[in-house]
């Protein structure tokens, strides 16, 4: 009875979430319509919270452009390809946003391009669900002791495949997750997390950077230009 | 001194480094290197801009172009020559690419680049195309699309390389052609420009969080539900064979739990008092309790059954007495008239209770 009341519970205030989330995307195409590009990113970004989606992301994107933060843009615009690396809008507008803001892309290694294949949880579903097919499949027969028949190990031998093919990809969702990037024009980029620490260079707004540690309020990346320390608030991360 | 200058791009990081040409009175050349400043750098301007616009910026002139031949067989190579002169940064100045013209090969030679000082110094910059006719019916070579921008006038100014008489004869080697000319329409258009796009109408694909599922405890703990199914499964199964080679076991269980619920019987019968009850009641126990042994249907066993079970018990004669007299008095309330005296065999009760407590511990 108190498990069916939470369901429900939990189920409504989820509805009610999506909702305010449609509101909100509403009043964000109206702000962006009306050239409100700040009020539009606004609202983009509280619907994003509330509700993660790849459309409400990819408009996010659009409005911090339009505003002028080209981080925050390629950062929601990533975002956007994390969820559905099929929305071909969001790519497009980061290979634009890349060629004008003279940022480069991420350089990733072959198991992280593997995992831009398919939206990130679809790898873990895919991995998990095969496993146990595969582990199903081959131990069933045995307790209940059924013929063995061709199909069996066919379904077994093919899950299983699946599964290891889903590993490199399972490593590269993994290390992706530490990505991010600049979100302020020429951002310091310090030797030390200190006040007055040396500054090495300055980052441009979409500079892609690799989350290594966090201390206090700063964060210690690596960016191209090798090691060093950003702000945290400058610093954005794909799946913070 | 002061600087001035567009660029196309409009990052600027770091100081600015302007190097001084020449001998400058009174010493020899040298470095200045200023504070870092803030500088505005304004965006070309996208409207008139021109075919053949490479990004040079400046005053810019076309010297007549030349040809290195004008009398060429069709299929063999001619070099083209186009000197560009003017104050501009002249070593930024990118040749234009070659078009795809109908019956014409282009290439974009190597340059005549000799060292940047030089070019500054001269002013003047050359640089190659390699033309290929394909046909001998050309007359001209085609011209080449070029254009700078001129920042003073701001607009866009038409350097196009103009063409050049030349006479072409048929090749002696073979020429493909056709295929060449095939393969000059059949070129490739360049990539579109890339641009922002408009905005989504629908929020689209939704997830609960931008964290990995990977990263999410719940999701790694519930990895051992399907494990402990599977354990579950194999321990049910492995249970189920046990039981099928032991059945005694079943039968016994059985017989526990009738027993249990014939114990509910025999109290109620005690508290009402009532003797034709209690031995219905007592009998059923007695026979639940016993069938398991042989095995049979409880209802088929008679007291001689059960008496047989205690042969063991041989010393204790009231557990022999109490079953005769309780399978005595049941006979005699089923199909006799009257029956047993009710008092005398509710005072077996706790003698009756021993008896089944030895039969139960057997099961």
């Amino acid at each position: 009875m108190k498990c069916g009341l939470l369901l429900f519970l939990s189920l409504a205030l989820n509805l009610e979430t999506r909702a305010h989330a449609e509101t909100l995307f509403s009043q964000g195409r109206a702000a962006y319509a009306a050239a409100n590009y700040q009020r539009a990113a606004e609202l983009f970004r509280q619907a994003a919270a509330d509700q993660p989606a790849s459309g409400t992301l990819q408009n996010l994107g659009n409005s911090e452009w339009q505003a002028g933060h080209s981080g925050s843009a390629i950062l929601a615009w990533e975002q956007t390809l994390w969820i559905d690396p099929f929305n071909r809008a969001a790519r497009g507008n980061l290979v634009y946003s890349r060629r004008a803001a003279q940022v480069e892309a991420p350089e990733l290694t072959w198991y992280e391009v593997v995992s831009t294949w398919l939206p990130a949880n679809w790898w873990a579903w895919l991995t998990v669900l095969s496993f146990w097919t595969a582990v199903s499949v081959a131990i069933l027969p045995l307790v209940f002791r059924w013929r063995k028949a061709g199909w069996q190990q066919a379904i077994a031998a093919l899950c299983l495949t699946l599964f290891l093919l889903s590993l490199p990809a399972q490593i590269g969702i993994n290390t992706r997750a530490g990505l991010g990037f600049i979100l302020e024009r020429a951002t310091p980029f310090r030797l030390t997390p200190t006040r007055q620490a040396q500054v090495l260079a300055r980052l441009p707004a979409g500079e892609p950077a690799r989350w290594i540690k966090r201390r206090g309020d700063d964060i210690l990346v690596r960016t191209s230009r090798g090691l060093g320390w950003v702000r945290v608030d400058q610093f954005g991360l794909i799946c913070r | 001194m002061f600087a001035q200058g567009f660029i196309s791009g409009n990052r600027l990081p770091g100081n600015i480094v302007i190097s001084v040409p020449g001998m400058v009175m009174g010493g020899s050349p040298m470095l200045l290197e200023s504070d870092s400043i803030e500088l505005t750098a304004k965006s070309l301007p996208k409207e008139g801009e021109l075919p053949g616009f490479t990004g040079a910026i400046g005053r810019l002139a076309l010297e007549p172009p030349s040809l290195e031949t004008n009398r060429v067989r069709a299929g063999e190579p001619v070099k083209l020559s186009v000197t560009v002169r003017g104050e501009a940064n002249l070593l930024r100045v990118i040749a234009a690419p070659p078009p795809t013209v109908r019956d014409w090969e282009i290439f974009a030679g190597n340059s005549n680049s000799p060292s940047p000082q030089m070019v500054q110094a001269r002013h003047f910059f050359t640089f190659d195309y390699t033309l290929i006719p394909l046909s001998p019916e050309l007359k001209q070579t085609p011209p080449i699309p070029f254009s700078y921008y001129d920042p003073e006038d701001g607009k866009y100014k038409d350097l196009t390389i103009p063409s050049l008489p030349i006479e072409v004869e048929a090749g002696s080697a073979l020429v493909d052609a056709p295929n060449l000319i095939q393969k000059s329409s059949d070129h490739v258009a360049p990539e579109p420009e890339p641009v922002l796009s408009g905005l989504a109408s629908v929020a689209g694909r939704t997830v609960t969080r931008l964290k990995p599922l990977q990263r999410s405890p719940w999701f790694l703990w519930s990895q051992f539900v399907p494990a402990f199914l599977l354990l579950g499964v194999w321990e049910w199964d492995k249970r189920r064979r046990y039981l099928q080679q032991h059945p005694n076991i079943i039968l016994r269980r059985r017989a526990r739990r009738a027993l249990r619920h014939e114990r509910k019987f025999l109290r109620d019968a005690v508290r009402r008092r009532d003797g034709p009850a209690f031995a219905s009641a007592a009998v059923r126990a007695l026979r639940v309790a016993c069938a398991p042994h042989y095995p049979a249907e409880p209802r088929a066993l008679v007291g001689s059954d059960v008496l047989r079970l205690l042969e063991d018990e041989r010393e204790n004669r009231a557990a022999t007495r109490v079953v005769r007299e309780v399978f005595a008095a049941d006979d005699a309330g089923r199909f006799a008239n009257g029956g047993e005296q009710n008092g005398d065999l509710l005072q077996l009760e706790g003698e009756f209770n021993t008896v089944l407590q030895t039969l139960e511990a057997r099961l």
